[in-house]
């Protein structure tokens, strides 16, 4: 549905005299593919290069290389001097301002875009009434039709903009943050809202978030970018289980990152010794005995338990430390517990509670033992 | 990975591509450049021409002959004087008024405001002779009082030191209002944290308040003192009474000899034009330096108390606005109604409205009033237009050309109406396109005079309009032309009317270019006012004064209230 190739941005320097060294690579050799029907989702942090990616998809960037293919059609292609303007790419964006026109009411809003259809494509003032209602009754906006724009609430300003970008029923729709502006509750209403309705009407879209939450919770598939590059794509799942560097650990949720040296690969699996304790993992990695790596233990996988005096030394996959923190946090008590020089983060059922300066065991199990490679 | 499989690569693709086609935004932004560029442009290369050139070629015999001048340095020596003097009363004054105002609870906040905003519909072609009234040394009411009182004369407007009281006083408002925002600008917390230590106000305000806010202190000085020196009415009508010549009188003299110099009248005007240049530059670069000074946050600063300070500033505002708006609009009024001047008294014997149907029925003035409303609605529908589309040049295209665009589009500020008029004289005189002595010239020194103005209202409307909105519309399938006719321009239009009334205001007070380039049948109001000035008809000067700042009041009234509701800086 959505080819993207290699593709490449530079903005032209800031300062007043624009120098070609000035440039920015805002995007740097950015390739995926989205399906039909898919959610695809681009996520990262500030700055690296998500907004610039799908400006340049809605056309509304001129990239400087690589090639685009909406469907069938090539709208980018620096090699073959291609450049489909945006107006003639037709298809549906949510903004993350909204970009709401103001001195229009919700309706005309919402038949503004089928009103711009060339006249041979233009449907008929009936249609558009009856496209209107149907889409504002979808995203039950329609007790709202005639009220001007700026009086809606952020929430059915966010329904607004998505009810303009599905009335021309784009083949493909861009959402860029389309749920940041909104409080942490309503974010969360919206969010199942939207899959809904992506998956109801079997739209293909492109978010952007910089959410992980958001982003694994709702995508098909997720690109995690960095510095204008994606670093990692897969499955929510693929990416919250096997984050392939340090970078993408850190940023999918939060996770215990421990420096840790490779002490021997079999079969089923690889130990690695991070301090003075010895991990076994599910993982298998192609390094050689003694080379650096990560380790990342999620804290929800720890499970924690007061030291035995009478127990035996600690065993492999255990690590002796002690409780410096206890949090209650409703559903769960997150301890901090100090291994060696490192903190590591623990959550556990909310029954479990221990005193901060006591010792205790953390235990994990070889197959939520992840290796990451280093950088 | 779960990834779809890429589209065949090998497929022809179904529409035609196509590059970005050159379409009516390419045609308006080359458009919009192009007539800037020749408005802006081409009188000033004609000056230069015309100052360098005979008919033997290049000759530098009228820059001898114009800076060669035994009495350029007397000329010289009272500009300087003369803008320093006005400069210094219009700072002072409007510094003053502007930190009473915004950082303590003087009384009359409303007259602060009232005092700022009056003066525009006060055009100087009626204010000035509405101080001859006052002050001038045999009719001036002043002097009339004092002499009653105490037997003496000391006022008069004539010469330098009246000229710079009267130029300064009506420079005022714009100080007042640069320095307002200024005030309102910097961090009130860090007078605060310096009280808290103990420190004394006098102290507070010297070492803290004063170096905060001198940048922009510097910038409107340097504005005010480029304005003194291109004004045109006060030199005009205060300086020739005695024979007292500043650069842009002296100007003026030379092109009514006969016959005129044209060479070393250019080399003159261009000596003046750098000289002006050097001083918008400089203020230009110092106010981007000052933005950086504030914080950006909206803070609302704690105003000082004045305790028993408060009635001496409150009467020192009433005085100011006695003599600044309120003596000068009741003696024109007064004087108005006379069929010959005569001292204020009590009786109202003699008072007639001849002088109204006299200017009413004057065939001449009826034109002149034509004219002017031709030219200043003209004005007003090309500078917006222009504007509209420099405006979307500089704050959206993100084209290489923006800056100088908006450089080309703010250089009219620089150059003083009268040279305008002298090098459009130039360009039109020897062009075959016939519009000497036809209102297009005028039309066309008034568009290119006032576009800076036009450009600076569009740019903030725009500015106003995130370009979000604009992207969106081009997203949904809208062209170039479609998203500025149905987005962009109705969003920016409050600031775009605005901008609109202020052309028409400014249109209407309009003397220092229509002065060089009017022709019999092409007068305008100001060139009749300023007809009537040089018959010594001083009277009939009054009657229209008081009809044209009355039709003033009213489009300043509109101004205020569309540029209130949009939070445009009136300067
Ligand atoms: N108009 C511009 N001119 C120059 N550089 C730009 C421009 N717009 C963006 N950039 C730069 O390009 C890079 C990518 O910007 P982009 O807006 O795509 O980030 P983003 O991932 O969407 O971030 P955010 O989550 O903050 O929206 C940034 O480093 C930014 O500074
Ligand atoms: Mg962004």
């Amino acid at each position: 549905m959505l080819h993207v190739q290699d593709l490449i941005i530079d903005y032209a320097g800031g300062g007043r005299r624009a120098r070609a060294e000035d440039a920015v690579r805002a995007v740097d050799g950015v390739s995926f593919d989205v399906a039909p029907g898919q959610l695809f989702t681009l996520l990262g942090p500030s700055g690296c290069g998500k907004t610039t990616t799908l400006r340049s998809v809605a056309g509304l960037e001129s990239p400087s290389g690589g090639s685009i293919t909406i469907g069938d059609r090539l709208v980018y292609s620096a090699a073959e001097n291609v450049d489909v303007p945006a107006d003639e790419r037709r298809l549906g964006m949510v903004f993350q301002s909204y970009a709401i026109w103001p001195h229009m009411t919700v309706a005309k809003n919402v038949s503004f875009p089928l009103e711009l259809a060339k006249r041979r494509a233009r449907p008929s003032r009936a249609e558009i009434r009856a496209r209107v209602e149907k889409v504002l009754a979808v995203t039950e906006l329609d007790a709202f039709a005639d009220r001007p724009a700026t009086k809606l609430s952020g929430g059915q300003q966010q329904r607004l903009a998505l009810a303009r970008a599905l009335v021309i029923e784009p083949q493909l729709l861009l959402l860029d943050e389309p749920l940041s502006n909104l409080d942490a509750k309503l974010r969360e209403s919206m969010r199942m809202e939207l899959k809904r309705l992506q998956r109801d009407l079997g739209l293909t879209a492109v978010y952007v978030t910089h959410d992980q939450v958001e982003a694994l919770a709702m995508s098909s598939v997720i690109a995690v970018m960095n510095g204008g590059k994606i670093v990692q794509m897969g499955t929510p799942r693929e990416i919250y289980e096997r984050p392939n560097s340090r970078f993408v650990a850190d940023f999918i949720g939060t996770s215990n990152l421990l420096p840790a040296v490779v002490a021997g690969a079999g079969p089923d699996g690889t130990s690695v010794r991070a301090g003075h304790a010895v991990l076994r993992s599910a993982d298998r990695v192609d390094a050689a005995s003694g080379a650096d790596l990560l380790v990342s233990l999620r804290p929800e996988d720890l499970s924690l338990a007061p030291h035995d005096p009478a127990a035996p030394p600690a065993g492999d996959n255990e690590l002796a430390g002690v409780v410096t923190a206890r949090a209650f946090l409703g559903e769960a008590t997150e301890h901090v517990v100090r291994v060696g020089d490192r903190s590591v983060r623990c959550r556990s059922n909310p029954s479990l509670s221990i005193e901060p300066g006591r010792d205790v065991t953390v235990r994990v199990a070889p197959e939520k033992v992840r290796l990451v490679p280093l950088g | 990975m779960t990834l779809a499989t890429a589209p065949p690569r090998d497929r022809a693709p179904s529409p035609a591509p196509r590059r970005r086609r050159a379409g009516a935004r390419t045609f308006v932004g080359v458009g919009t450049v192009a007539v800037v560029g020749y408005l802006v442009l081409v009188p000033l290369a004609y000056l230069v021409w015309g100052a360098l050139s005979d008919e033997r070629g290049i000759t530098f015999a009228g820059f001898r002959r114009a800076y060669a001048d035994s009495q350029l340095g007397g000329v010289v020596g009272d500009t300087a004087l003369y803008v320093a003097g006005s400069t210094l009363v219009a700072v002072a004054c409007g510094t003053l008024m502007a930190y009473a105002h915004v950082r303590t609870d003087a009384p009359f906040r409303r007259l602060f405001f009232l005092s700022s905003i009056i003066p525009l519909a006060l055009p100087s072609v009626a204010y000035v002779p509405a101080w001859i009234f006052l002050a001038s040394p045999d009719i001036g009411l002043l002097n009339r009082m004092s002499d009653a009182v105490l037997g003496v004369t000391p006022f008069n407007v004539y010469g330098v030191g009246g000229m710079m009281f009267v130029q300064g006083i009506h420079s005022t408002p714009l100080v007042f209002l640069l320095m307002s925002a200024a005030f309102r600008s910097t961090d009130a917390s860090l007078e605060e944290s310096a009280q808290t230590c103990g420190l004394g106000r006098a102290v507070i305000l010297r070492r803290i308040t004063l170096p905060l806010v001198r940048p922009a202190l510097a910038a409107a000085t340097l504005i005010v003192a480029v304005q003194s020196l291109e004004s045109f009415e006060v030199p005009a009508m205060l300086g020739l009474h005695d024979g007292v010549y500043v650069l842009i009188s002296k100007i003026y003299f030379l092109m009514q000899q006969y016959p005129i110099d044209y060479q070393a009248t250019g080399a003159l005007s261009l000596g003046l034009l750098a000289v002006a240049t050097v001083g918008v530059v400089l203020s230009r670069r110092i106010s981007r330096g000052a933005a950086q000074t504030v914080t950006g946050k909206a803070f609302r600063p704690r105003r000082i108390r004045l305790g028993r300070m408060r009635g001496a500033v409150g009467a020192l505002t009433l005085a100011y606005f006695a003599v600044a708006v309120l003596a000068p609009v009741a003696i024109l009024v007064y004087a108005s109604l006379l069929k010959t001047y005569r001292t204020p008294s009590l009786s109202t014997a003699g008072f007639t409205l001849d002088n109204f149907s006299a200017v009413l029925s004057s065939g001449t003035t009826l034109t002149a009033v034509r004219n002017s409303t031709v030219l200043g609605l003209g004005a007003a529908v090309v500078v917006m237009a222009l504007s509209a589309f420099t405006g979307w040049i500089v704050v959206r295209s993100r084209s290489r050309a923006a800056t100088a665009v908006d450089a080309l589009a703010f250089t009219p500020l620089v150059i003083p109406g009268l040279v305008l008029g002298l090098g459009l004289a130039f360009v039109y005189l020897r062009s075959p396109i016939p519009v000497y002595g036809t209102l297009w010239i005028l039309l066309i020194a008034y568009v290119t005079r006032f576009l800076p103005y036009g450009v600076r209202y569009a740019n903030t409307a725009m500015q106003q309009v995130s370009a979000e909105l604009e992207d969106s519309a081009v997203v949904f399938g809208a062209s170039w032309w479609t998203t500025m006719r149905r987005i962009l321009l109705p969003l920016a239009r409050p600031g775009l009317i605005a901008g609109g009334l202020y052309i028409v205001v400014v249109s209407f007070r309009e003397l220092s270019s229509s002065i060089l380039l009017y022709s019999p049948g092409t007068e305008v109001i100001g060139v009749r006012v300023f007809e009537q000035y040089q018959e010594g008809s001083l009277t009939s000067v009054a009657a229209m004064g008081v009809l044209l700042c009355a039709f003033l009041g009213v489009l300043v009234t509109a101004l205020v209230a569309v540029a209130g509701r949009l939070g445009v800086d009136l300067d």
